[in-house]
Formats: structure tokens, sequence, C-alpha cells
């Protein structure tokens, strides 16, 4: 059997989602039962139950299923990880840079990396997006957005 | 009942409430119309927006919304060949071959006649039997109500996507979620990492957006832009030419809507399941299934019939028993969690007349599809030929803001984050999406009824074999995984999105279809 090829794309998230499982099964013995009602089977019981579970059938799914190979799927090109890359940054600097920044700079960096066309367009579709959903939700339904250190 | 229903229609029949449920009817149609919009992640993206709404209103603009979805998807399917949602991807076999032919506006017709049926055989017989299940659920003990979480989670391993086993550990992933924070008897913290911030546990709305919406957005840039033409393509409606025809349209929408209810009932099944046996049905049944595949009305109105059926079926398991249908009745759970509303056994004791005042909308929300289908199409057809370039930025906004809101902090923005980047890696490993809610619905029911069971029986497993329904709930389970795991290795014909159909063999689906929709 070739290793390379039998380890696919699907056999890694199988395999990632085993560990997963593994390491909350570990952790389970280090919650504290010292305060269970009688009879109750505590705290830890339900979730190493849970985590026993997802090893087991991702363990069984790992030998058992058959997976796609990686040859009949989509690569993850680049346009995709700074996609990912994007999301997280946006994120961070969400609390940082306030929801009206931050939000314009993601929709406009968001566009260049797919390509959104001419440059007022990505402005155009940045500036409207930003305002239109800070309008929604700061004035109309009154939650009150992240601010930046310049008061927006 | 009646006096209930009567009730629900004088709560919903004011022009407020109507034109939430035109507007929420309009922005399924046009989302469900859009290739990579799933009717889960449009309903996990506007859930926020209903945080300042009434309950009643609020379910009122999800239930149109989730109508209109399962609608608009159709339409895209036959005029584009591109469908908007995984449910509506049968269309294509025949929907594109009747608008390839010149006959789009007859198939535009059957389809939103079917829907109208089908929407209306699923909200009357959800109204009919939700109240009885609700009450003979209402006897249910800690040991039956466990029970019932487990023969729920069981289900959805055996239905979805990507086989069993990894269905069951997708399952198994979202009641893991679910133990992070306060244990519900002790409050001992779990997993938390000692952040105070996930005491409180997960939190379910952004886990939603995340997993349904943001995914998606990683997924639309993964398939790149597909680009589409909507070019001399007739929308102008056609009826029946006589009564004959019209009576076998009407033949083959009740088959759809039988299937579709059936089918949907079951928990963790859903719309796309239903829409592919309503096919296969449809085939063996008809006098022309030679034209299968080519251009049969009957393999658009029976799919179409059974979709629409599913979103009162669905409904079924979720307000009756607490266990949603689909991914898409979960996702509607979240927002009736979000009023202190909990779906289940008592909600007819204590909300009632937001239950009723639901069942009603659904009605109007089918005619108001109706209506929308009959004079929008082309305006609908135009939604389709959005750049999906701005509607994935748009989608990420929504996502981000949309998150905010659920807990005005950044825990909820961090949690839809997570969950987006995870559900995008697991959709490209296969994995769905799916059993992962199920999981995060039924985690809470799981651990409390046991842990209750236990405290009641003082420690004695015994008490959770006792009971009879609990023994049924069981053995139905185990039939549940079993039954689908030896049909599968029988090679018998399951008529399943991962399993072929009886007959000859069908099209090919096109591409760029999102994952876990219904």
């Amino acid at each position: 059997m070739n290793n390379a090829r039998w380890f696919t794309y699907e056999r890694a998230v199988v395999f990632a989602m085993f560990v997963f499982g593994a390491l909350l099964f570990a952790a389970t013995f280090r919650i504290d039962t010292s305060t269970t009602a009688a009879g109750d089977v505590g705290p830890g019981f339900v979730p190493r139950i849970f985590a026993a579970l997802l090893m087991l059938c991702a363990g069984l799914a790992l030998f058992l299923t058959k997976m796609t190979s990686d040859e009949n799927k989509h690569p993850i090109d680049f346009a995709t990880v700074a996609m990912l890359a994007l999301v997280i940054a946006y994120a961070t600097a969400m609390p940082l840079l306030g929801y009206v920044v931050s939000t314009f700079l993601t929709m406009v960096v968001a566009l260049l990396i797919v390509r959104g066309g001419e440059w007022w367009r990505i402005g155009a579709f940045a500036v409207g997006m930003t305002a239109g959903t800070w309008f929604v939700f700061s004035k109309l339904l009154q939650i009150g957005l992240p601010l930046g250190p310049w008061g927006f | 009942m009646l006096d209930g229903l009567i009730g629900g229609f004088h709560h919903i029949l004011s022009l407020h409430y109507l034109w939430i449920i035109l507007i929420g009817s309009a922005i399924g149609i046009a989302a469900g119309a859009t290739p990579g919009m799933s009717t889960a992640g449009t309903l996990a993206i506007l859930i926020p927006f209903t945080f300042t709404m009434d309950a009643i209103g609020s379910l009122a603009l999800l239930a149109s919304v989730y109508t209109g979805a399962q609608y608009g998807g159709s339409i895209s399917a036959t005029l584009l060949n591109t469908p908007g949602a995984p449910e509506s991807a049968v269309i294509t076999f025949d929907g594109y071959p009747l608008a390839q032919q010149g006959k789009a506006g007859k198939a535009l017709t059957a389809l939103i006649l079917a829907g109208l049926v089908g929407g209306l055989v699923g909200t009357i017989v959800l109204i009919g039997a939700v109240v009885p299940l609700a009450k003979e659920a209402l006897r249910f003990g800690p040991a039956e109500m466990f029970a019932l979480a487990v023969f729920g989670i069981s289900v959805v391993g055996g239905l979805v996507q990507g086989g069993l086993l990894r269905g069951l550990a997708a399952a198994a992933l979202g009641l893991l979620v679910t133990m992070i924070g306060q244990d519900p008897v002790s409050g001992t913290a779990r997993f938390t990492l000692g952040s105070t911030s996930l005491l409180g546990g997960v939190p379910f709305v952004p886990a939603l957006i995340g997993l349904f919406a943001l995914s998606e957005v990683f997924s639309l840039v993964a398939r790149r832009d597909q680009h589409v033409e909507l070019k001399n393509v007739t929308t102008k409606h056609e009826w029946p030419a006589d009564r004959a025809e019209l009576g076998m349209w009407l033949k083959f929408m009740l088959i759809g809507a039988g299937v579709g209810i059936f089918v949907a009932v079951h928990p963790g099944s859903g719309a796309t399941i239903a829409s592919l046996i309503a096919y296969s049905v449809a085939r063996q049944v008809s006098k022309n299934h030679k034209l299968f595949g080519k251009g049969a009305i009957e393999g658009i109105i029976t799919p179409e019939a059974a979709d629409k059926a599913t979103v009162g079926a669905a409904m079924i398991p979720m307000l009756g028993l607490g266990i949603p249908g689909s991914a898409s009745s979960a996702v509607l759970m979240g927002a009736f969690t979000l009023h202190g509303i909990e779906p289940g056994p008592m909600i007819f004791k204590n909300h009632a007349d937001i239950v009723w005042s639901l069942f009603a909308a659904l009605v109007i929300a089918n005619f108001a599809v109706f209506a929308l289908g009959f004079g929008g199409v082309p305006l609908f057809a135009r939604v389709t030929l959005i750049p999906r370039k701005y509607l994935l930025a748009a989608i990420i906004a929504l996502c981000f803001v949309g998150a905010y809101a659920n807990g005005t902090n950044m825990i909820s923005v961090y949690t839809a984050l997570a969950f987006g980047i995870v559900g995008f890696l697991l959709r490209r490993g296969g994995v769905s999406l799916a059993p992962i809610v199920l999981g995060l619905v039924l985690g809470p029911l799981l651990e409390t009824n046991l842990r209750q069971a236990m405290i009641i029986s003082g420690g004695s497993w015994l008490y959770l074999v006792q009971s009879p329904i609990a023994l049924l709930l069981y053995g139905l389970g185990l039939a549940s995984i079993l039954v689908p795991y030896v049909m599968q290795r029988r090679k018998m014909a399951i008529p399943h999105p991962a399993m072929p159909l009886p007959g000859p063999p069908l099209p090919p689906l096109p591409e760029g279809i999102p994952e876990d929709g219904e």
C-alpha cells in the first residue's frame, strides 16, 4: 500500500477529529468530581463517553470508510488561504480599529483577493456594505458595535 | 386545536406581520436562487436581524425565509442548470432540459404550484401531528428523553453524506462541544482552559453562523467563480393544457408531498434526501419514465412538492420532541432559544400562542411565495447573476456583525470564526456539518436527562431500559444505524445523495452545490 496516497486530505481530517477526541478524553480525567449528588455519574462522565465515541467513530472511519482521493478535490489555492488569513485579521482588528474601519478594510482586501473589478467598484461596495450594516445594527437595532480609538 | 389555529391567524393577520412574511419570503426566494447560499446559512445570517423583534415576528420572518428559499433554489436549477441549494439539485435533471426545449414557462408554473401544494400539505400535517406528539412526549421522564436523544443522534449518523461513521463522528464532535462550560448539575467548569468567558458554554448562534455561513465563503472561494448566463429564456407562466394534465400534476404533487413528509419526520433527514426519493418514486410511477432526465414535468413536480413539504414536516420532531428534523430547523431552534422558548413537549403549555402564530405564518408564507413566484421570477432569476465575489464579501461582513450582535462581545465573533474555519476544513474532508448541529442541540438534552435519571434511580443503570417507550426508541435508533449499513453492504438501492438510485443512472449533478443546505 502506498502510504502517501492512502493518507489523503479526508483521512487527515478524520485523524484530526480522532486526536481532538483523544485530547478531550484525557482532559476528562482532570475534571473535579467532588461536588456530585448521590447516584450522579459526575461532570466528567458524559464528556468522557462523547470523547470515546468520537475516537471510536473517527478511528473506525479512518480505516473502514472509502475516502475521496486528493486528485478529485479542488486544491486550496492562494485565494482561499488569503481569505482565511483575512478573516482572522478581521477578527483581530475589530476590537482594535473598531467595526467601521476594520469592516471597510476587510471588504476592500476581500474584493482585491477575488479580483473584484475596478477600484471605484471595490470602494463603493466597501463603503456601502460598511455603512449599511453599521446603520442597521448600530442605529436600527441599537447594538453597540466595537469602536476604534478615533471614536467610530 | 381549531381555536389555537384561529388564534394564530388572529395574531398574524396584521399589516405588521404580513409585511414581515412578504419580505421574508422575498429574501428567501432571492437567497435560495443564489447559488452558494444554503437555506441554513441564510437563516443563520438572518437570526441577528431578528434580535429586537418580538418572538412571533422573528419566527414568522425566519419561517418565511425558510419557505421561500426552498422554492428559490429551483428557479436557478431550471433556468441556469445551477441549483441554489442541494435540495434543488434534482430539479436540474428535468427542469433545465425543459427550459432548453422552450418550456421554461410551464416548468416554472409547475414548480410554483407544486411548491404551494407541497408546502400546504406539509403544514397541515405539521398542525395535525405535532399536538398529539407533544402531548404524548409530555409523559416522557428522564429515561425516555435520554432514549429520544440517543435515537436522534443515531438517525442523523445514518442518513448524512460522507458515510455512517463520519456522520456519527461529526455528531460526537457536536456533542463534545456542548460539554464546554459549566456542567448543568454541579456547575463544575469543563474544558474552559481557565477562561471565564467559556463558563456559559459555546454560544449556539455564532457557532451556526460560522458553520453554515462563514464556511460557505471559503468554499465559494475554493470553488472559484462560475460565470452563468441567463439569455433567451422565457419566464412567462404557462398553465396545464387541460384537466387531464392538471390532474396528473396534482397526482404527482401529492405523491411528492407524501414522500417529503415521510422522510422529513425522521430527525436528521431533510429536503435533499426527500427530493431524491420523490424523484425516484415519480420515475417508477410515471407512464413517461423514459422522458426522465430529458424533460419530464413529473420529474420536477414531485421533488419540488417533496422539498416544500419538508419545511412543515421537519418541524414536527423539532416542536413536538425538541429534535430538529433538518439543519435548517436546527437553525430555527436557535431562533426559538434566543427568545427564551425551548422547542419540545412543553412548548404548547408555555408558548402555545407563539406556536399557533408560527403555523399561521407558515400557511401565509406559502401563499406569499406562490404570489411572488408568479410575479417575480424574472427578477429573482436576475439575482442569480450577482457576482459571487460581492456575495462572499457581503457574507463575511454579515457573519461578523451578526455574531457580534449575538452577545455584544468578541467571544461570539471568535466562535463564529473558529466554527467557520473548522466547518470549511470538515466539508473539504467529506464530513457533513448537519450532524454537528444536531450534536450541539442534543448534547445538553442527553446529559441532563442521563444525570437526572441516575439521581432519581440512585445510580441504577437499569432505570434507563425499564420503560417500553425507551426500549422502542433504542430499538429504532439501532435499526436506523444498522439498516442503512446492511443495505449499503448489499448494494440495495436507497435513494440517498451518496447512494445510487434505482433504475437507469441519473444525469450528473452540476458543480458548485453547497452542502448541508436543507
